[in-house]
């Protein structure tokens, strides 16, 4: 294992059983991500990114998932570890913010009492400095009255506040990746961007890595360092943000592009990508993934077994259809 | 909170009054009375007429309530009819037997359920949880009266583990203190345990399917991903919340426990509440009857207030004004 990658993620394949058989919703994928990279994952709603984010620390029911491929962090793989040694690293090396901050908090637990229990088991810190440590971190995710909040219940406090106390869970141990699945998309926008910026300022100042999981291509220009665009499980484009955004070349991540709603446009309409992400029973396992949503695209331009192209260094494409796409039918 | 429990219990009062006028307009409805069978056979003719006037019978069903009630809010709940005492004299003892069965049926349904329920939950569809559910139907099926007779049969008749009859020793009755609470407790394991059984399987399947529920939750998955070990992500996680409903229901078990088992009682001889009310009902005993309606309505409201305190106490999110 090379020393420069926090993450490598190697042939990932989750497969969740419906009716008896495995799917996979995350097919395949590779992946890196550096220390103190900002890697965003991108896509539409059911294309397997969460699936995905939730792999990584083995956190599906796996009463009816299967974790298949290497995730090695720091050098060692998260799947074949066992249950025990999984725990350290999760909370402790790897923090996660999840969407929805009102479900994903122990209705019946103090703020304090939740941000204390990842302190528990990654520190030796006594009751009193685990105390001073979480209304330290309540006061650094910029929440006014820490020791308000230290004492309230989730159902107490706004949004935009819960979702600091999250953060302030994630960062508690400083871990070395931060995965945020979505962590702005249940907010007002005003409070987005205050989240995000508040996260990349303590990942900046923890010097860690981070995965960032969102549909909001906005979100990624701001803070990402690359993008990973995923479809129907596979990563169809990866580059850095500024490549992606000067040339975008898979047909998806254009069609996701085009269909960013933009003040300058002089269009009424917005654009849409045709028919859905398929689901996962329905979903074709050969050839070009994106081709059924691009009808007017021949499909002799597809390759049968696609294959990841480098056409900058740095910056991959999954299948050859890339080369002759136009939007003109979109 | 405070003010809640005193407008609850004021809520009582007109209840109760409904609750008696249409319990008393019934009773007027129903034939017979308790007096025919205690007249001698060879009493004179008008014997029988003599002692409906005297015990006030003869009168309509309004003039009896009104006077019913009066005598109520003086604290006198009139003579039993069939025992010719005080109702509370006639009450006292059978209540105490109840109070005590229905304690010791709650703690053993409560110590049998909760286990369980989260054992059959965490381990849905394996082999534990299947026998669980194999308990559960079967005793959600066997009526109470056959599985007190099995009990008896088993552990008082063939093991001779326990007393098959009574409340409590004689001999340790009269010997009062220590001596006589523990031999009453000891009479009581067995029929609050088949009590317990029976009683505890809705809280069984429950649990289990809350906790089921509970598992799948997301503050679950976020509790694993700050590295909580899996026994306490249960202990902790799961089991606070999973018990949140189940914590509901105390009120209405403690209600349905303290009306008393009329096939417990008399399979198992206890002078219990349910078999006074029966037999005071069957012999026409209202004074004996209205008093036991009374106390059951008394018992079910404040069980469901305490039902509501309990879940006030252990979910923030509700906070009764």
């Amino acid at each position: 294992m090379t020393q420069e990658y926090l993450l490598q993620v190697r042939n990932l394949r989750t497969s969740f059983r419906i009716a008896g058989t495995y799917h996979a919703a995350v097919d395949g994928v590779n992946l890196d991500v550096s220390k103190n990279e900002v890697l965003a994952l991108v896509g539409e709603s059911g294309c397997g990114k969460s699936a995905m984010a939730l792999s990584l620390t083995r956190l599906h029911n796996m009463n009816y998932t299967s974790i298949e491929g290497e995730i090695f962090f720091n050098g060692n793989d998260l799947l074949s570890m066992t249950l025990p040694e999984l725990n350290k690293v999760r909370g402790g090396r790897i923090g996660m913010i999840f969407q929805d901050s009102l479900t994903a908090m122990n209705p019946l637990s103090r703020v304090g009492a939740q941000i204390e229990e990842v302190l528990t088991y990654h520190t030796q810190l006594s009751m009193s400095e685990k105390k001073e440590r979480a209304l330290e971190l309540l006061n650094k995710v910029g929440i006014f009255n820490p020791a308000l909040t230290y004492n309230q219940f989730p159902h107490e406090l706004s949004g935009g506040m819960r979702q600091r106390a999250m953060i302030a869970t994630a960062i508690a141990c400083s871990p070395d990746l931060i995965i945020a699945d979505e962590p702005t998309t249940a907010l007002d926008v005003t409070i987005q961007a205050q989240i995000l910026d508040l996260l990349d300022d303590l990942r900046m100042n923890t010097g860690g890595s981070m995965i960032l999981i969102t549909h909001d291509l906005g979100v990624v220009a701001d803070i990402a360092d690359r993008v990973a665009v995923m479809y129907a499980g596979q990563i169809v484009e990866i580059a850095t943000v500024y490549d992606l955004f000067e040339n975008p070349l898979h047909p998806y991540t254009r069609s996701l592009m085009h269909s960013m709603p933009s003040a300058l446009s002089e269009e009424a309409r917005l654009h849409t990508i045709q028919g859905i992400v398929p689901s996962l029973q329905n979903l074709p396992r050969t050839g070009c993934r994106f081709a059924e949503r691009i009808p007017w695209h021949p499909a002799t331009m597809h390759e049968a077994e696609p294959t990841y192209h480098e056409v900058t260094p740095g910056h991959f494409v999954l299948c050859n259809c890339y080369k002759t796409f136009n939007l003109g039918g979109a | 909170m405070w003010k809640t429990v005193v407008r609850r219990l004021l809520i009582l009062i007109p209840q109760l009054i409904a609750l008696s006028l249409i319990v008393f307009f019934l009773a007027s409805l129903m034939p017979g009375d308790a007096l025919r069978g205690q007249v001698e056979p060879g009493a004179p003719p008008g014997e029988l007429m003599r002692l409906r006037e005297e015990a006030g019978l003869l009168d309509p069903w309004y003039q009896q309530y009104t006077r019913w009630v009066s005598h109520i809010m003086r604290g006198d709940f009139g003579r039993s009819l069939q025992h010719r005492v005080a109702v509370t004299t006639v009450i006292g003892d059978s209540m105490m037997n109840t109070i005590r069965l229905s304690i010791m049926t709650t703690i053993f349904l409560y110590l049998i359920a909760i286990p369980l329920g989260l054992i059959a939950g965490r381990k849905n569809g394996k082999w534990i949880d299947k026998t669980i559910l194999m308990y559960v139907f079967i005793f959600f099926s066997i009526p109470t009266i056959v599985l007190s007779l099995i009990m008896v049969l088993v552990f008082a008749f063939n093991l001779g583990w326990f007393p098959a009859m009574n409340s409590v020793n004689p001999v340790a009755a009269v010997a009062g203190g220590w001596t006589e609470f523990w031999s009453r407790m000891y009479h009581l394991i067995l029929p609050s345990l088949t009590g317990a059984l029976i009683g505890g399987v809705g809280v069984i399947y429950f649990l289990r399917n809350q906790v089921i529920d509970v598992q799948n939750a997301d503050f679950i998955t976020t509790a694993r991903a700050k590295g909580t070990p899996e026994h306490r992500v249960y202990s902790h996680h799961v089991l606070r919340n999973a018990l949140l409903p189940v914590a509901g229901g105390i009120g209405a078990s403690i209600a349905a426990v303290f009306s008393g088992s009329f096939f417990i009682e008399t399979i198992f001889s206890l002078n219990g509440m349910g078999t006074l009310f029966l037999s005071s009902v069957l012999g026409r005993d209202w004074p004996v009857a209205m008093a036991l309606i009374m106390f059951y309505a008394i018992t079910g409201v404040v069980s469901m207030l305490l039902a509501d305190i309990t879940i006030m106490l252990v979910d923030p999110r509700i906070r009764i004004k």
